[in-house]
């Protein structure tokens, strides 16, 4: 079996930098682009990023998580912990496309929309109020009390179906093929 | 498995989730440490991972700036090098 991306970067395969940027880029520019107000500060956020999965390319297992939800996972822990430290909400409003012209595209990016797809697949089998309490809290960046008052839900609820939720989206991770790899949960 | 196991279980689980949807509060994170000694075998990144899935399926890809990449791909290409050398390690 050929080695992933990030097992190639943990081998020290030079050349699997470039080919991560290619694939990977996009996603994490697109993540960090929500949750930033400015473009400069979007640009750190994904240097940052990129510093930590190089360094944590070693601890990727492909019979874990894909390599796409893998730096998904990475990127969200690092723009909280950023916003944490700079103690403001996240600004989910995204940056004018203007501000991203001159990207490149690459295949790869087809494939993560895929992964995407197939991430929106799994949401949909979730009950509306669990999919739009986690939407509302991992998308939007809203605290357990805003999204109690966006949906007009006590608190407990809320957290309720978070957990809910969560915990179906991880049993339906653990009984199918982990998205984008042929590899069962762990 | 005891009744204890699976109420630990359980409180780990709801302890992830809350994490991976809100954050915790020092008290939960103090907790939840307990219970990650308490339960064998526990994925303390699993519910992180299910979170991952829900960002997975919101975001609209948009290409890396140009320039952005040519800078991401110098200090990666470090990097890389230092890892080999181990003189890139954990924090």
């Amino acid at each position: 079996m050929p080695l992933s991306l990030l097992q190639r970067v943990a081998s020290g395969d030079a050349a699997a930098v470039d080919a991560c940027l290619d694939a990977y880029g996009g996603l994490v520019w697109s993540l960090a682009r929500r949750m930033c107000r400015r473009h400069e500060d979007a640009e750190d956020a994904v240097q940052e990023i990129f510093v930590e999965i190089w360094r944590k390319a070693e601890k990727y297992n492909p019979e874990v998580a894909s390599e796409a939800t893998y730096i998904t996972m990475i990127a969200r822990r690092r723009l909280i912990d950023r916003y944490r430290r700079q103690s403001r909400v996240p600004d989910t409003t995204a940056l004018s496309d203007d501000l991203v012209s001159g990207g490149i595209e690459h295949e790869r990016q087809v494939e993560i929309r895929e992964e995407a797809a197939q991430a929106r697949h799994y949401l949909e089998q979730l009950r509306p109020e669990e999919r739009k309490v986690l939407e509302l809290s991992i998308n939007e960046g809203m605290s357990q009390s805003q999204v109690a008052e966006a949906m007009n839900m006590p608190l407990g609820t809320v957290k309720t179906h978070a957990r809910r939720g969560l915990i179906r989206l991880r049993e339906m991770l653990g009984t199918a093929d982990v998205i984008g790899s042929k590899g069962a949960d762990a | 498995m005891s009744s204890e196991l699976c109420r630990d279980e359980r409180r780990f689980l709801e302890l992830l989730a809350d994490r991976a949807a809100f954050g915790l509060r020092q008290s939960e994170e103090q907790e939840l440490r307990a219970l990650t000694e308490r339960v064998p075998g526990g994925d303390a990144e699993c519910m992180e991972r299910s979170a991952a899935v829900v960002q997975l399926a919101g975001v609209a890809i948009y290409p890396l700036p140009r320039s952005l990449r040519d800078r991401l791909r110098d200090t990666g290409r470090r990097c890389v090098v230092s890892l080999q050398g181990g003189l890139f390690g954990e924090e």
